[in-house]
Order: C-alpha cells, then sequence, then structure tokens
C-alpha cells in the first residue's frame, strides 16, 4: 500500500513538473519513461527471476521487501516521467482535425454551421442555460445579397435580390468542445436537452484570457475542461436547431439523468422558491438557480462549499444508505455493491465533477476494503484510497490538476486524514479547567472586538496581529491546562464524535480552508469557523430528509408526492434556518481580503505546518537517517560513493535554487499599471513597497458589474498591499469614482486627493445641489437653472449612476474618516515614491465641469516623466510642455489634434488609453452618447498612424509599463495576434 | 452491531420527527401546497416540466 501511495505521489508530482516547466517534448518524456522503466525491471529480475517464469509472482509475494530499493527509485522516476509524459499530451491538440485547430486556421469573424452532439445536461447559470457540445462536422457559410433579376437595367440598383447562401467543404472534427449559451429569449432555451443533436449557425468566440492582474484567465479553465470556442445563442448573434433526439448513449447515465429530472420536478413541487434552488444545489448540484444574494452570503460565511456537492454530500448518502440496509439487518458483503452503484450514480446525477468523483471513489474503496478486505487502518485506508481517486481522476483528465475545486476537494481529505488526530490531541492538551475558560474568552473576545469594531479588519497589521493571538492563547491556554488538575470541566468530557468533529474542523480550517481560501481567492472568511459548527450538521440533516423526500416523491405513483410534501414541508424549515444563518453572519463578521501568498509562500506554510503537527515523528525519521548514512559513512568501501551521491544532491540543490532565484521576477523601482476596467480608467501606482490609485473605475448597479469589486480588488490582492497610500478623483465621473466603495470595504485608504468639492461630513447632497456642484455640459440643463427652474430628478441611468456615486463617496469618507485634499495646478506632492506635480485644473470654479476641469497630471521618479490625461486635451495645447516619457489616457482625447500634437512632440515610448464602448443602457438619454462612441470609432485608424505604439485596454487588457534600472519596459497582459 | 443499532434508531427518529414537523408546517402554513411551489418555481430551471394534475 505504501508503495502504491508514493507511485501516485510521483505520477502527481510528475504533472506538478511539466505544469511549473512548461515543458512540451511529449516524445521525449515517453522515451524517457520506457528507460526508467527497463531500469527498474533490472534489479527486480536480478532479485526474483524472470517476469514470465512461474515462480516469479510467487517469490515477489512472499519476499517482505519484495521490490529492490534502485528499483524503486526507478519506478518513481517512471511515474514522474510519465504523469508529465500524460499532461503535456493533453495539451497537445494540434492536430488537423481539433476543433481548436481549424477554428485557429479561420479568421474569427468567420460564419460557421456546426453539427454536434450534446454531451451533458443543460446546466443554468443566471439567465442562460450552459450547453455543452461535442462537434461532428463544421463546415464555413457566406451569405450574399445577389441582384437575381434586373428589370430596371440601372447599374446602381432596383432589380430583385435573393440571399445566396455559398458554403465550404465539410470538414470532419475529433476532440475540444463547444460551450454554447443559450439564452432565455430563443426557442431552444425550454427544449435542448441532453444527447441532442444539434446545429449551430453562427460566429464563434474564443473566452477571455487574463485580462489584469490577479484575475482569474477564464480561457484556462475552459481549457482544462477541453472546451476550446464558445458561442452565444441570441437572436442576433447565432441559431440553433435541435436536429436530432437519440436514445442511444450510455444506459447508466441516463438513468442518472432520469433520476435527477425525476428527483428536481419533486423539488420543484414541494419546495417553494429560492429555498427550492438551494435544496436542488445541495442535492442535485444545480448551483444556477440560486439568487446571487444568497451566493454572496455563502461565500462571505465561508460555507459555499456545502454547494459544491463533495465529499460531504457522498459520505452523508453513503451514511444513510448504510444506516438503511443496517435496518433491514442485510450483511454489509451483500449491500457493499449497492452502495458503491449509488454512489456512482450520485456522482453522475450532479453532473460528475471531480470532487464527487474523488468522494464516490474513496468511499467506495472504503465501504469495499471493509466489507472485503483486511484492515490497514483509518489514516492509510484514507490515503490509499485518495491516491487511488486522484490517479483516476488525472489520468482521465490531467489538466483538472491546476483547477482550484480539484485541489481544494483532495487537501480537504488530506487535511482530514493526517491533521484531525494531531488536533484533537492539541486540544485536548489545551482546553481543561482554566485553559479552557482562557481560550473560549479570548475567541469570544475576539468575535467582539470584530463585530463592534468592523474596520478593525482593514487595519494594515490585522492578519499578522491575528496570528501572533492564536499563538498566544494556545500557549497561554495550554500552560493554564498543564498547571491544573481540574478534570471535569475539559475537552476531553465531551462525547466522542463531537470531539472528532471539533478537530476535524481544525483541521481543515489550518491545512485547507484559511491556505488555500487565501491562495486562490485572496479572501478569508472570519465566520466561517463559526458557520460551519452550525452548518455542517444541519447540510446532513437536509439532504437526507431532501433525498429520502426525492425519492419517495419520484418512484412511489400517487401518494409519493404527498409524503415528499410532508417531509419536505420539515426540510423547509431546516432550509430557511441555514439561509438565515448565513445571512446572519454575513451582516455580523466582516468578510475581509488578505494579500494572496505566492506559490512558493504556499508550500513554506505547509512544510512549517507539517514541522509543528509531526515534529516527533520528523525527529524520528531525521535520526534514522542520520544513523543509517553514519553507519555507511564508517565503511570506508562506500565512502567514495557516498560522496559521489553527497556531490550530487548538493549540485541538484544549488542548481534548483539557482533555477528558482532567476525565475523569480525582479522587482522594478516604480510599476504604473492601467488596468483593464471597461469603460472608465483606474491607474495603479507602486513604488517604495507602497501603492497609489489614480481613478477606480465604474460600478455598474443595473449591469450587476462593479469593475472596483472584479477587478482592482484582485489587482491589490495579488500584490502584498496591506493599504493604499492615496487614491487621486480625476473627476467625479461615476466611471471614476463609483469603483471606489467597494475597494473603501476591503482597503485602508490613508488620502483621497480630489479636484472637486468633497464634503467629508457624511451628508448627501440633493440632485439640485449636484447639479450646481458639477456640469455636465448639458445645454437644456443648464438653461433650465439659469432661468431658476427646478432641476428635477437624474434624467437617466448615467446621471442617476454619477449622483449616486457622488452622494456614496461623501458617506464612504465619513465613515471611514478618510481625509480628502483639494488639489489645483500647481500643487505638488509624494505618493508611493513618485512626485506628483497638479498642471489642470488650474482654478476651482463654482461648478466643476466633468469633461473640462478633468486632472492633467506630471508624475515624475528618477530620469522619467509620466503624463496622466483625464481626456480633456485643450490644456495639452498651451498649458503643458513638458516632455513625458508614457502617456496614459483615461478616456478617448479630445480634441484629437490637440492630443496627437502634444504627444508627437514628446514622442513618448508608448502611450496606453482606458477605453472601452460603454454598455447601451448606461448611455440611454444621455446627452452625449452620440459624441461618446462616434469618437471611438473615428479615432482607432488614427492612433495606428502614430509613429509610436498606443495600446487601449479595450484590445490588450491592462498595460504595465515597469521602470527597471533606468529604462521603461512596458507588457500588455492579451498580446496581439 | 451497536452501530447498525445506532443507525437504525437514528433514521427511525428522524423520520418521526420530520413527519410531525411537516404536518405542523402545512398546517400553520397555507400557502405551503404544491400549486403554489409549482407557481413560484416557474423560472427556476424551467426546462424541466411538471406534469399536470398534481394536487
Amino acid at each position: 500500500m505504501l508503495t502504491f501511495i508514493l507511485l501516485s505521489l510521483a505520477f502527481i508530482g510528475g504533472m506538478g513538473v511539466a505544469v511549473i516547466t512548461g515543458i512540451m517534448a511529449s516524445g521525449l518524456l515517453l522515451v524517457l519513461t520506457c528507460v526508467f522503466l527497463l531500469c527498474a525491471i533490472i534489479p527486480l529480475v536480478f532479485k526474483h527471476g524472470n517476469i514470465l517464469s512461474p515462480g516469479f509472482y510467487r517469490s515477489l509475494r512472499e519476499d517482505e521487501e519484495a521490490i529492490p530499493v534502485l528499483s524503486m527509485i526507478f519506478f518513481m522516476l517512471t511515474m514522474v516521467m510519465f504523469g508529465s509524459y500524460r499532461y503535456v499530451s493533453e495539451l497537445r491538440n494540434d492536430y488537423a482535425t481539433h476543433f481548436k485547430t481549424i477554428c485557429e486556421k479561420h479568421d474569427e469573424a468567420t460564419n460557421w454551421r456546426i453539427r454536434g452532439r450534446i454531451i451533458e445536461e443543460p446546466k443554468l447559470r443566471g439567465d442562460y442555460l450552459e450547453v455543452l457540445i461535442q462537434p461532428e462536422t463544421m463546415r464555413k457559410v457566406e451569405r450574399r445579397r445577389v441582384r437575381v433579376n434586373n428589370e430596371t437595367g440601372s447599374r446602381k440598383g432596383g432589380g430583385t435580390y435573393e440571399n445566396v447562401e455559398h458554403s465550404s467543404d465539410q470538414l470532419t472534427v475529433s476532440g475540444g468542445l463547444l460551450m454554447a449559451q443559450v439564452f432565455e429569449d430563443n426557442e431552444v432555451f425550454r427544449e435542448v436537452d441532453f444527447n441532442q443533436t444539434v446545429e449551430i449557425e453562427g460566429q464563434l468566440s474564443e473566452a477571455s484570457e487574463r485580462r489584469n492582474p490577479g484575475a482569474m484567465d477564464y480561457r484556462l479553465h475552459l481549457r482544462n475542461r477541453g472546451i476550446y470556442r464558445t458561442v452565444r445563442i441570441t437572436p442576433r448573434r447565432a441559431v440553433m436547431r435541435i436536429v436530432d433526439q437519440q436514445d442511444s448513449g450510455a444506459i447508466w447515465y441516463r438513468f442518472a439523468l432520469y433520476v435527477k429530472n425525476e428527483v428536481l420536478k419533486v423539488i420543484k413541487q414541494t419546495m417553494p422558491y429560492p429555498e427550492s434552488s438551494f435544496l436542488g444545489g445541495v442535492l442535485l448540484g444545480l448551483k444556477g438557480g440560486l439568487p446571487p444574494k444568497v451566493s454572496q452570503e455563502f461565500r462571505m460565511t465561508g460555507v459555499s462549499h456545502v454547494l459544491a456537492v463533495s465529499g460531504l454530500h457522498v459520505t452523508i448518502i453513503a451514511g444513510l444508505l448504510y444506516g438503511i440496509f443496517a435496518m433491514f439487518r442485510i450483511p454489509l458483503r451483500i449491500f457493499a455493491p449497492l452502495i458503491v452503484f449509488s454512489l456512482f450514480t450520485f456522482a453522475m446525477i450532479v453532473g460528475w465533477p471531480s470532487s464527487a468523483v474523488r468522494a464516490a471513489l474513496m468511499n467506495s474503496l472504503f465501504i469495499l476494503s471493509m466489507a472485503y478486505l483486511k484492515d490497514y487502518g483509518f489514516k492509510m485506508s484514507v490515503l490509499f484510497s485518495l491516491c487511488v481517486a486522484c490517479d483516476y481522476i488525472l489520468f482521465m483528465s490531467p489538466l483538472q490538476l491546476t483547477e482550484p475545486s480539484f485541489v481544494l476537494s483532495v487537501m480537504a481529505i488530506y487535511a482530514l486524514a493526517m491533521f484531525s488526530d494531531p488536533s484533537a490531541k492539541i486540544l485536548r492538551r489545551m482546553l481543561r479547567g482554566p485553559g479552557l475558560a482562557f481560550a473560549f474568552l479570548a475567541t469570544m473576545a475576539f468575535f467582539v472586538a470584530v463585530v463592534l469594531k468592523k474596520d478593525l479588519v482593514l487595519h494594515p497589521y490585522f492578519f499578522p496581529a491575528t496570528f501572533v493571538y492564536i499563538i498566544f492563547v494556545c500557549y497561554v491556554s495550554m500552560r493554564l491546562s498543564d498547571r491544573s488538575t481540574f478534570q471535569s470541566f475539559a475537552f476531553e468530557m465531551l462525547p466522542g464524535w463531537l470531539q472528532g468533529f471539533l478537530a476535524a474542523q481544525i483541521a481543515i480550517l489550518v491545512a485547507m480552508m484559511l491556505p488555500l481560501s487565501a491562495f486562490y481567492f485572496g479572501q478569508m472568511s472570519l465566520a466561517a469557523p463559526v458557520a460551519n459548527l452550525i452548518a455542517i450538521p444541519l447540510i446532513g440533516l437536509i439532504v437526507q430528509i431532501g433525498l429520502i423526500a426525492g425519492l419517495i416523491g419520484a418512484f412511489i405513483p400517487g401518494i409519493g408526492i404527498y409524503l415528499a410534501l410532508l417531509l419536505n414541508a420539515a426540510n423547509w424549515l431546516a432550509v430557511k434556518f441555514f439561509l438565515g444563518m448565513a445571512s446572519f453572519f454575513a451582516a455580523l463578521i466582516p468578510f475581509p481580503r488578505i494579500s494572496q501568498p505566492s506559490f512558493s509562500e504556499l508550500v513554506i506554510y505547509y512544510l512549517l505546518l507539517h514541522v509543528v503537527y509531526f515534529h516527533s515523528q520528523i525527529k524520528t525519521w531525521v535520526l534514522a537517517i542520520y544513523g543509517a548514512v553514519s553507519e555507511v559513512w564508517n565503511e570506508p568501501e562506500y565512502r567514495n560513493s557516498l560522496s559521489i551521491f553527497a556531490i550530487f544532491v548538493v549540485i541538484v540543490v544549488v542548481a534548483g535554487s539557482v533555477a528558482f532565484l532567476s525565475s523569480i521576477e525582479r522587482q522594478p523601482d516604480l510599476r504604473l499599471t492601467m488596468l483593464d476596467v471597461g469603460f472608465g480608467s483606474s491607474l495603479m501606482i507602486e513604488g517604495d513597497g507602497r501603492v497609489a490609485l489614480v481613478d477606480s473605475a465604474l460600478n455598474d448597479t443595473l449591469g450587476g458589474m462593479d469593475r472596483g469589486e472584479r477587478v482592482i480588488q484582485p489587482a491589490l490582492s495579488g500584490k502584498q498591499v496591506r493599504e493604499i497610500d492615496a487614491v487621486i478623483l480625476s473627476s467625479a465621473l461615476p466611471e471614476r469614482i463609483s469603483g471606489l466603495s467597494s475597494v473603501f470595504s476591503s482597503y485602508r485608504v490613508n488620502r483621497i486627493y480630489t479636484p472637486f468639492p468633497l464634503a467629508t461630513d457624511g451628508v448627501r447632497v440633493d440632485f439640485e445641489q449636484y447639479v450646481r456642484l458639477f456640469a455636465f455640459g448639458d445645454i437644456k440643463l443648464e438653461r433650465r437653472l439659469k432661468a431658476g427652474q427646478n432641476a428635477g430628478i437624474p434624467p437617466g441611468y448615467f446621471w442617476e449612476l454619477a449622483y449616486e456615486s457622488y452622494n456614496r463617496l461623501i458617506e464612504d469618507v465619513h465613515r471611514y474618516k478618510i481625509p480628502v485634499k483639494h488639489i489645483k495646478a500647481g500643487d505638488k506632492f509624494t505618493e508611493a515614491g513618485v512626485t506628483i506635480e497638479v498642471l489642470h485644473p488650474a482654478s476651482t470654479r463654482d461648478s466643476f465641469q466633468q469633461y473640462y476641469d478633468g486632472l492633467i497630471l506630471k508624475l515624475s521618479r528618477g530620469a522619467h516623466n509620466f503624463a496622466y490625461i483625464s481626456g480633456n486635451a485643450h490644456p495639452l495645447e498651451s498649458d503643458i510642455s513638458f516632455k513625458a516619457d508614457f502617456v496614459f489616457v483615461a478616456d478617448m482625447p479630445y480634441p484629437y489634434e490637440a492630443f496627437e500634437n502634444y504627444v508627437k512632440s514628446s514622442n513618448p515610448e508608448g502611450v496606453a488609453i482606458s477605453y472601452r464602448f460603454p454598455s447601451a443602457w448606461l448611455m440611454e438619454n444621455y446627452h452625449l452618447s452620440g459624441a461618446i462612441t462616434s469618437r471611438s470609432r473615428s479615432y482607432m485608424p488614427r492612433f495606428r498612424q502614430l509613429p509610436f505604439p498606443v495600446y487601449l485596454t479595450s484590445e490588450n487588457g491592462a498595460i504595465q509599463v515597469d521602470q527597471l534600472r533606468g529604462s521603461l519596459n512596458t507588457r500588455v497582459f492579451v498580446k496581439e495576434e | 452491531m451497536q452501530e447498525s443499532n445506532d443507525a437504525t434508531r437514528f433514521l427511525i427518529v428522524l423520520l418521526v420527527v420530520t413527519l410531525m414537523t411537516g404536518a405542523l408546517v402545512l398546517v400553520v402554513k397555507s400557502d405551503f401546497r404544491i400549486r403554489d411551489n409549482v407557481l413560484s418555481n416557474l423560472d427556476y430551471y424551467p426546462h424541466i416540466k411538471i406534469d399536470k394534475g398534481q394536487d
């Protein structure tokens, strides 16, 4: 069993090596696999004779040390090479008939007609269905409008026209998937189903890659699922037709889908919405229908794992089935295969995610070993079954290795298996008499402090201080418990199951949830330890009652549905309580951001954790190895060999360290990053270990897209930033200020600089006051005000957003007590290692002109100067004369000629413009919508004629400019092909 | 044997308590009926259609 575990680790390690090194030589890896395998077999044959001889396997079984050490080393190397080969071979999809290869050979604007089969049950995601299609054939389709009859004889027009379709030869596709997003306004929305053959006609899109620092790479995520293109099925973009409904396919899978649909029907009849969506999520893995607010509350309280159908659910179901069979006195040897069948059917029902497959495999192996095999001990059995599950999943789909869901699922089980017992020992030693009282009071004090003073989590040293506090509380509790003779008031007095549950919670927290949540998501739920104490037992109850109700309702005719209603009526109470609990903790306990640790920091954390938990075992191992090496060293005949081996090890370690250190990116003296925030702008300045922001993007409340939360926060959390030194707002336009609110909730901001008036008393202004403070160039409105008429209400969404964002800024500045400094031309200050000089606006008028009084800044560090232009280029004609080495523009510059003259005279190394076409609803009824959209169309070709590179965030993603050793290096996140 | 007895007892108690609580909810909450539930779930997985004739 140990041999198998080691070989599994080598296989997974090999895949890890392929990920880290990026090696693509699959042929070489396959050759090395064969060579190492041969090397492993030779010592084995020397010891036991020929593999093909009759006594080979018997001698192997009877020998206690069946595999020689040398063979074992080569077997492990074989598995490392095979793991790397398997991963690389999955990435190699450049053969001619692969879906990706075909798409890449053609233009993005190509109109395709694709025929393929739906290979999975469609999933509801918000307002669309996600449909996974295996393309079988595809052909290019062109439609032209051709004049077929020219009765008038005119050259220019007249006559009869027809649409003529021209299609290319049919191409056969093998490999690669297409993801179709079928929206509600489409006919097939309610008809599309698993196993149908469909025909799609339209343009395909490639998923967005990582456009900003700290952002998710959606293209990589889809590639790991085998998906290479997406298509939106909306009336304007693409059409989907159902061609054929096949009844073929795996019977088992169809059976699982049938059960799933029947249980879903029962849920829809016996539980009202939104509670039904929760039950559908936890029981059937249908996450799509849950209201966004509930999903957010689950994330904040750290209980969203209940929706990712995982080991917990599978174990609950295994326990339920075990209980039912045991109730009828059926022997384990008979019902074990039935449980295994049910668990795998359940994994199919919930969509075969890696977490459920892993859990089904592990539970099955555990039950089968209990029924038929000898007992190897709990920890060893769990590790063995975990290795089998990982090997299976990674062999079938190696790209899962880098998916957070796979890593989280595996590490949760690893944490439970390895850290539960040591955690229980620590708790037993720590929580007795006065130690227990002290630990309880200290924990309560922590939560009371965080609840009463929520801003505490924004303090730069909150997490380091919390870590020190936890160590201190543990140490004092242990000392108090050690000195105490008190026995009746202790952790040991709790029932065994409760001790185990609490220890498991601690194990999961320290070995999975805290480090991996910080690493992957840059957030840490403080409510998670408390909320999970309630959530986990409760979810057990909900899943069990829901499953019984679902099966009774689906398969007992007549009375079944009424019994299900009765059961789910009680379950409804539990679900209500669960949702209420999540809502309560989300409102009570803050959900702070944390700096995302790097991969090497994560490895160091896990090494230290193992040293802390297993120091005595590690010490024993180290002493044993030291003893063995000393013994060999004392033998003169082995000394030379050992020396050579030691030199080899030293060379490997030094080479590895050099390679690692050289791969670390050298920190630049200054980094300026124009983030891709869509419509709006945000420039991040990093220097001397500090960070400042110029503008903070748009929070489009109607579109549900807060760029402050989605772009700025992840960018900051990957930077090891604890606070923002300053935020400079170039104007009060909503696309510059509204994203700041969510940034305030996660980071402490030390100062705000604005050229416009901003009160710090927290008193909102009404719309009348607002339009007198800010001018948007709306002549009609200004005329009305001059005539003494009332401003009325915001005339459109953009106005409303601008007005609300400004008031929100006033409230936030007051709430977080942030000093505000008013700036104007001539002011000079230093932030994040950069000297910032204000060049425009010269003076403050009664009314701040949003499009004319925006800031123009000169940023200087060392020999380099940078310009930040708010959008208004008029001052560049006369007032601004300095030569910028790089120019950042927050919007399409206007007038273009002034901008062009300035940049041509400066001749910078590049220009970065933050621009994206605004959404239709944002510009609805806005008086400048025409000007904004026409500028973007007319400017694009002119930018290309400039003698230096012009980068646009809409095309290049984030644009990063590094000042390093006196030179400037530009990096764009999306490279043009 | 002890484990299976515990499991059996737990299941029976769970079922009895659930049925009693469920009955109480149905009595107290007059809109907790199949027809009302179906109506409130119209937009939740709309392609899964409920057969007519229930309730």
